[in-house]
């Protein structure tokens, strides 16, 4: 008797159905997932690995929870590695455990960061110039914010800078256009069903 | 009876061995190419092989790029093996351009001494060896296969 009634009002069927989201039909919503679910791979990666590439002058690497961006500049310091046979301009990719010794005070939530050499906080640099000279225990009780001003310290120069990304804005960023995404299909949808 | 190398296996494939040694020969004068795992690594350039140990770092990686002009090229550099020795001054002031640095030896002898600690060790193996070691059994297995081919046609 139930079936025989459900098979009597097809009409108003075909109309819950095009209200229905159906997300799992959506492509949105799964590389939505797809990329996400890398990212938040590629986030707990950083933390135990660092992965590199460069090509002089710029550099990238996925370590301690983001990602870092860098140019090293008119005069690079140079390949100072026994890799490279002579200097040269070079492809590098290299997968390391990311580095104990100079290992960051361990931040859930790092903020993003980009600096120039001659744009260095100049009494936050100094404070932590002297922290680095007086230190007595490692791994050194860094920020990767501090890490980032230690470096451009020694090694920055002319035209070099480093952008550092964490995983948790990329993520973020990501998360927050995909639901915008979404929400924008159930709406159409929703237009589309009140035809 | 003919000898109808174009029929053999062993003919073309030597070739193409060959070819390809002969290739990367030339590449490793103007390139250098590398890759490596934990301790372990290879590194292509200066007209050989460098196979190399090395406990201070732990990596995987994948390089490549164009050698510097001015590094001088020796023709057919010599085969060696070298260890990391903690005796060994470290010889900081080194030319990089300098006219001894035509030794691949050379060069090798000082990145061991400044980038590596105990128990590192290098290999090297020239392109031209290479070649000599596919190149000798290569012709040697032609040579029995002209033998073989004459004592069976013959009655």
């Amino acid at each position: 008797m139930v079936r025989h009634d459900l098979l009597a009002v097809p009409p108003q069927k075909t109309h819950d159905h095009a209200m229905k989201q159906r997300l799992h039909r959506s492509i949105t919503f799964w590389s939505g997932l797809l990329v996400m679910g890398f990212l938040v791979w590629a986030w707990w990666d950083s933390e135990r690995l660092s992965s590199n590439a460069k090509r002089d002058p710029y550099w990238g690497r996925s370590t301690w929870g983001g990602v870092f961006i860098g140019n090293s500049g008119e005069n690079p310091l140079g390949d100072l590695s026994f890799l490279s046979p002579p200097p040269s301009r070079s492809w590098n990719f290299s997968r390391a455990p990311a580095t104990e010794v100079l290992r960051h005070t361990p931040e859930a939530f790092p903020p993003p960061i980009f600096f120039r050499p001659e744009g260095l906080p100049a009494a936050e640099s100094e404070e932590v110039l002297n922290r680095w000279i007086d230190h007595d225990v490692e791994p050194l009780p860094f920020t990767v914010r501090e890490q980032v001003i230690l470096t451009l310290r020694y090694v920055g120069n002319d035209g070099s800078w480093i952008l550092f990304v964490p995983h948790w804005l990329i993520l973020l960023t990501v998360a927050a256009v995909w639901i915008a995404l979404l929400l924008w299909r159930a709406s159409r949808r929703r237009k589309a069903a009140a035809l | 009876m003919k000898l109808a190398l174009h029929r053999s296996i062993i003919f073309w494939s030597g070739l193409f061995v060959m070819g390809f040694v002969c290739w990367a020969w030339w590449d490793s004068t103007r390139m250098r190419s590398g890759l490596g795992m934990g301790h372990y690594g290879a590194s292509h350039a200066l007209g050989g092989i460098v196979f190399f140990n090395d406990p201070s770092t732990y990596k995987t990686w994948f390089d490549r790029g164009k050698l510097r002009k001015t590094f001088a090229l020796e023709t057919l550099p010599a085969p060696h093996v070298l260890k990391f020795d903690p005796d060994r001054e470290r010889n900081d002031d080194w030319d990089m351009d300098g006219p001894e640095n035509a030794r691949v030896r050379y060069w090798n002898e000082y990145r061991i001494q400044c980038f590596m600690i105990k128990g590192a060790w290098f290999l090297f193996i020239p392109h031209w060896l290479i070649l000599l070691a596919v190149a000798l059994p290569w012709s040697a297995m032609i040579f029995w296969r002209s033998r073989r081919r004459k004592r069976t046609i013959t009655p």
